[in-house]
């Protein structure tokens, strides 16, 4: 199923994704809403049947220079805390509080706390799987009937050394729970040869978690990409209205000086990815070279009406624009079928039908954003095939 | 966390061979070979005899280790400095004490191991503590045995312990016994093992160790019931398919019993612990090295000298993992070899092979041969895997026997 990753003002945009039926729910940021905020939003009545967990939070706490947000006003925890408020005693009262707050909303599943793990070597390790412990065992106290899922969050250098997801895999794997809620850093800006190694571990992690030891596994931050989760195994995938709930990383609570908006972006089933509208989209629509280019583009990108009345011009509207995303996400979240060899070899076939695309759009004159998508499928070619070669399957297909 | 119970500290003399004991510098005159292993211990298997001509280390003139092949397994004590004369035997059991059996005499090994303080720099050999002990007869321990229960004969005897049949009020059962200095492995044994209650498990009779002495020799001593049916280790036939499912099936709920009831780990699942019954089930015996995660263990860890069966460890036996405790995945290894070895009457890795340490941890386990239906070669392969997060979670490895066995159409 695809969620939707709550971060500033996602509620705007998440009532229409949902009562389409493009999102089966939202995992809520304790960091942007307030208490009052929250308690309404929960109780929402198009929320009824939807999923609902509320993301604690708690990886911001360790931040020295972390911007909280709305965290303090839960009084759940303090930002920042000190090393010495994750020893083992002060985490049961911690965990408590934090269970606790969960429970007592509308929410169809729990949320442990964790905090981000940089190497299974040292002590972000063990006070994670402190927190998952005393998680499991508050949840067990409490004999809540709502599914406790245990998050983990962990960096890139934890995916970029296998011993470590190994290490990773053997501790996760230990633990008696329903599942768990994945945040994996996976930094935009590196190259293609290591973040797909990256990309490879995060989705054998996801494998060998949801099909190998059948725990329902939730990928959150995982924007567009969601999908290839989705096929190695996970239950779900979570995107948000902004780039920052698209890619999952500490550094984005650290507190910044701001920057430009971002560029808008229209999302694209047909290219796995996205084109910048004024720069791409826009001239992809008035060039006569090719004159089937657009239509076959825009071909399962749900309902553009609003770009094309505005001839794919502003103003853009970023509540439209996120609801694309997750209309998008909605429809290559729709097409996994379970079965990791059948959706891999999709992806793959998708893969190579979108690079066919990115080539007619460079043939009639326009620059795709090198940067980003052309690399994101090659870094989804390279770790899909990397995956299949490591479990011993064939992605690649046979015709 | 479960706290830790105060330990009593371990009793056993530390020793190096070679030292004062008589016994010992009968060993140095180089018994005849076949006389040190008993009979009814077919896996204790001899491997080499190491003669030690010179240094501390005892490379030099001796067999198979001059070529710099140094067997994997168990190796005796290392000399008291004058390793000229000192002989070392490798077997392929941790029980390394076979050796120091000599008429009545033998000799009791606490399990505790530890790395030699004074080994040179990459020797591998380990001192043991034991003690040696002149055994009583059967009939000096019936004589010192409280009434009402009465020894009928022995049924085997390894480093830990002696265990006999006997009879209790009547009832006949199995009485281990074993020195002093294995009371408290054995008050951990009474304690957990008391509290079993499982069809395919072994079950502690008395609700305390007792004490005996014989010939002014202190010994420990507790019965269990006994399990009718015969040793998986005298089998030489290969296992039907249904039947191995079977044993799965039974070896699996016992370690999800243990694990989950007492957070136990068995460590030392093999043919010669379990026991086939008339009725066809199988029940696991001797959790004597069982580790109880969270309490402090009785068996220290260094290296290779894990407690547990070379040939039947798993990986993380071997090599503890980093900052991981073992648990009931180790046992799902072992059940997985077991399994292998009961269906083609071979070891997937052979303990006395050079590569037996590399193989076991790459995981390059051989697959069962292809005549074997692919569900079961599968199920085993997914017991075998080199890290345990490749193996089952319990609830799904019982419920991946039972599907397995549906598939296969075994009753």
């Amino acid at each position: 199923m695809f969620l939707i990753q709550d971060g500033h003002q996602a509620h705007t945009c998440a009532e229409p994704a949902i009562r389409r039926g493009d999102a089966a729910g939202i995992i809520w940021s304790l960091g942007d809403q307030t208490p009052g905020g929250l308690d309404r939003l929960l109780v929402n009545s198009y929320a009824d049947e939807a999923v609902q967990a509320i993301d604690p939070q708690l990886y911001v706490a360790p931040l020295e220079d972390a911007n909280p947000k709305k965290l303090p006003e839960h009084g759940l925890f303090k930002v920042p805390m000190k090393p010495r408020d994750f020893s083992a005693p002060n985490l049961v009262s911690l965990v408590d509080r934090i269970i606790g707050f969960q429970a007592s909303h509308r929410v169809t599943h729990l949320i442990a706390p964790t905090i981000t793990v940089g190497s299974m070597a040292d002590r972000s390790a063990e006070v994670s799987a402190n927190l998952a412990y005393t998680s499991l065992a508050a949840w067990g106290k409490r004999g809540d009937d709502r599914p406790l899922l245990i998050s983990v969050a962990i960096q890139h250098s934890v995916l970029d050394d296998p011993d470590n997801v190994d290490a990773l895999l053997d501790e996760l794997t230990a633990y008696e729970c329903d599942g768990f809620y994945l945040l994996m850093e996976l930094p935009s800006r590196s190259d293609p040869a290591h973040a797909s190694v990256r990309l490879e571990s995060a989705l054998y992690i996801v494998y060998m978690l949801a099909k190998v030891n059948e725990y329902t596994v939730w990928v959150g931050y995982s924007g567009l990409s969601g999908f290839v989760y989705r096929a190695a195994g996970a239950q779900a995938s979570a995107a948000g209205k902004w780039q920052k709930q698209n890619r999952w990383s500490p550094d984005h609570w650290l507190v910044s000086g701001g920057g430009r908006p971002p560029t808008p972006r229209i999302y694209l089933q047909s290219l796995l990815g996205s084109l910048v509208i004024d720069a791409e989209l826009q001239r992809i629509a008035q060039q006569r070279t090719d004159a089937t280019l657009l239509t076959e583009l825009l071909n399962g990108a749900c309902d553009l009406a609003f770009l094309r009345e505005r001839r794919f011009g502003g103003p853009y509207d970023r509540s439209e624009l996120a609801e694309q995303l997750f209309s998008v996400c909605g429809k290559l979240d729709s097409r996994i079928t379970g079965s990791v060899e059948e959706d891999m070899r999709r992806i793959l076939d998708d893969i190579a039908t979108a690079e066919v695309y990115l080539r007619r759009i460079r043939e009639v004159g326009v620059e795709v954003d090198q940067g980003s998508e052309r690399n994101a499928l090659t870094i989804w070619q390279t770790a899909i095939t990397g995956l299949g070669n490591r479990l011993g399957m064939e992605f690649n297909s046979q015709d | 966390m479960i706290p830790c119970d105060p330990l009593p500290r371990y009793a056993c003399h530390h020793r190096q061979a070679g030292a004062e004991d008589g016994h010992l510098r009968r060993a140095r005159r180089r018994p005849r070979l076949r006389d040190l292993l008993p009979q009814h211990r077919p896996e204790l298997r001899l491997l080499l005899a190491l003669p030690r001509t010179a240094g501390p280390a005892g490379r030099g003139a001796g067999g198979a280790e001059r070529g710099g092949q140094r067997r994997s397994g168990s190796f005796g004590s290392r000399g008291s400095g004058d390793g000229a004369r000192v002989v070392r035997y490798a077997v392929t059991s941790p029980e390394v004490v076979a050796w120091g059996a000599a008429g009545r005499r033998r000799l009791f090994l606490s399990g505790r191991v530890g790395q030699s303080p004074d080994a040179p720099r990459g020797d591998s050999s380990h001192r043991r503590r034991y003690c040696t002990r002149v055994v009583p007869t059967i009939q000096e321990l019936n004589r010192a045995l409280p009434d009402g229960i009465q020894v009928i004969r022995e049924i085997f005897w390894g480093g830990q312990r002696i265990v006999y049949e006997a009879t209790s009020s009547g009832d006949r059962c199995v009485l281990k016994l074993a020195p002093e200095d294995g009371r408290a492995r054995g008050e951990r044994e009474v304690a957990i093992g008391c509290t079993f209650d499982h069809p395919n498990l072994s079950t502690v009779l008395d609700q305390e160790l007792r004490e005996l002495a014989v010939n002014s020799e202190k010994y420990v001593y507790f019965t269990e019931r006994l399990i009718e049916g015969e040793s998986l280790a005298v089998r030489t036939d290969p296992m039907e398919p249904c039947e191995a499912l079977l044993l799965a099936h039974d070896l699996i709920s016992a370690v999800a019993y243990l694990w989950e009831r007492h957070t136990v780990v068995h460590r030392d699942i093999k043919p010669r612990n379990i026991m086939a019954r008339p009725d066809g089930s199988f029940v696991l015996l001797d959790i004597g090295v069982a580790r109880h995660q969270g309490r402090t263990t009785l068996t220290l860890v260094a290296g290779e000298h894990q407690p547990g069966t070379p040939g039947y460890l798993a990986p993380e036996q071997l090599a503890p993992l980093k900052g991981r405790e073992l648990d009931y995945r180790a046992d799902l290894f072992s059940i997985g070899i077991v399994l292998f070895e009961q269906l083609t009457r071979e070891l997937p890795f052979d303990p006395s092979g050079q590569s037996y340490r590399t193989l076991l941890m790459t995981g390059l386990a051989p697959e069962l041969p292809e005549d074997f239906p692919a569900p079961l070669v599968e199920l085993v392969q997914r017991l075998l895997a080199p890290r345990p997060h490749g193996r089952f979670r319990l609830d799904k490895a019982i419920a991946a026997v039972s599907r397995v066995k549906k598939e296969l159409g075994c009753s």
